[in-house]
């Protein structure tokens, strides 16, 4: 992403950011009684990562409003996010279940970012 | 306030231009429009709407599901922003368009599309060619480099608006 006029920004420290993954309610303590197998080929539910990817002609102040308005990030998180993008070609930004991805590339499309929902492994 | 630019009011954003700028910029939407529903460079179509994965199969389900909504909210913001820019007035030889939050994120999301549309008009296909500056010869590379200086001062002025704050449903690790 090319850059915009110098604005002094906070240096993102340099750990990666990890995805997410949605808290889900814990099982109640005891089991009930099975009768039979539980069905193991299904997969299980992973989270969805949603990837923003670098491009070489949107702004990298646009690309921090954009994560700002649409997931609530403070102006440091969304930054940081920016710079994964601009300097590892993507960041994961959000994680969940199919659904809500499919929610947040939508809006990240509408805004003209380069974004994918995939499996996170 | 004799500058042109765009500065937040009480009530939105009040952009300011010069007559020629605001000349050229009133051409571009139904250009852009015209290239949103692939009437025109289909070469552009898929950056304008990129897959949604990098698995053809889930990328296939989200254009089906969302594809026609997509380029319908585009065309929108590209239709309020010509209409908003038009609605403005001359003022001591500026002229001067009033926007609210929603006109203003018209103009963000329609600037941004012409700028994806120009930049491999205008030679840009990677980070290094932004290092040779405007080609002043070029109108594409001008018009290139113009938006993106609009499309800051859009930015400017809306981010002073952003809470600092973030959200409480948004992690801030």
């Amino acid at each position: 992403m090319p850059p915009s006029p110098p604005v002094l920004i906070p240096w993102p420290d340099a750990s990666a950011v990890a995805p997410r993954s949605e808290v889900t309610a814990s099982a109640p303590v005891a089991v009930p009684e099975r009768t039979e197998e539980p069905d193991t080929t299904q997969d299980p539910d992973l989270p969805w990562n949603v990837i923003v990817w670098n491009d070489p002609v949107t702004l990298m102040s646009y690309v921090v409003y954009v994560l700002r308005l649409l997931f609530g990030f403070s102006d440091a998180k969304a930054t940081r996010l920016m710079l994964q993008v601009h300097h590892e070609g993507r960041a994961v930004v959000a994680s969940g279940p199919r659904e809500r991805a499919e929610h947040d590339v939508h809006r990240l499309h509408a805004h003209g970012l380069q974004a994918t929902m995939d499996r996170s492994v | 306030m004799s500058g042109t630019g765009i500065s937040r009011t009480r009530t939105g954003l009040e952009v300011r231009l010069e007559p020629a700028e605001f000349d050229v910029l009133r051409t571009l939407p139904s250009a852009l429009v015209a290239v949103l529903r692939g009437e025109a460079r289909p070469d552009m179509t898929a950056r304008l709407y990129p897959p949604a994965s990098t698995d053809d199969e889930v990328a296939a389900t989200f254009r089906e599901l969302v594809g026609d909504d997509l380029m319908a909210t585009k065309i929108e913001s590209a239709q309020r922003f010509a209409a908003t820019l038009e609605s403005g007035t001359l003022r001591r030889r500026r002229w001067v368009v009033e926007l609210d939050a929603d006109d203003a994120h018209a103009w963000l999301s329609a600037i941004n599309d012409l700028r994806l549309v120009l930049a491999p008009i205008a030679g840009i296909d990677d980070e290094d060619a932004w290092d040779a500056g405007p080609r002043v010869e070029h109108p594409e590379s001008l018009l290139l480099y113009h938006l993106s200086w609009l499309q800051e001062q859009l930015l400017a002025a809306l981010t002073a608006g952003l809470p600092d704050a973030p959200r409480p449903d948004a992690s801030d690790d």
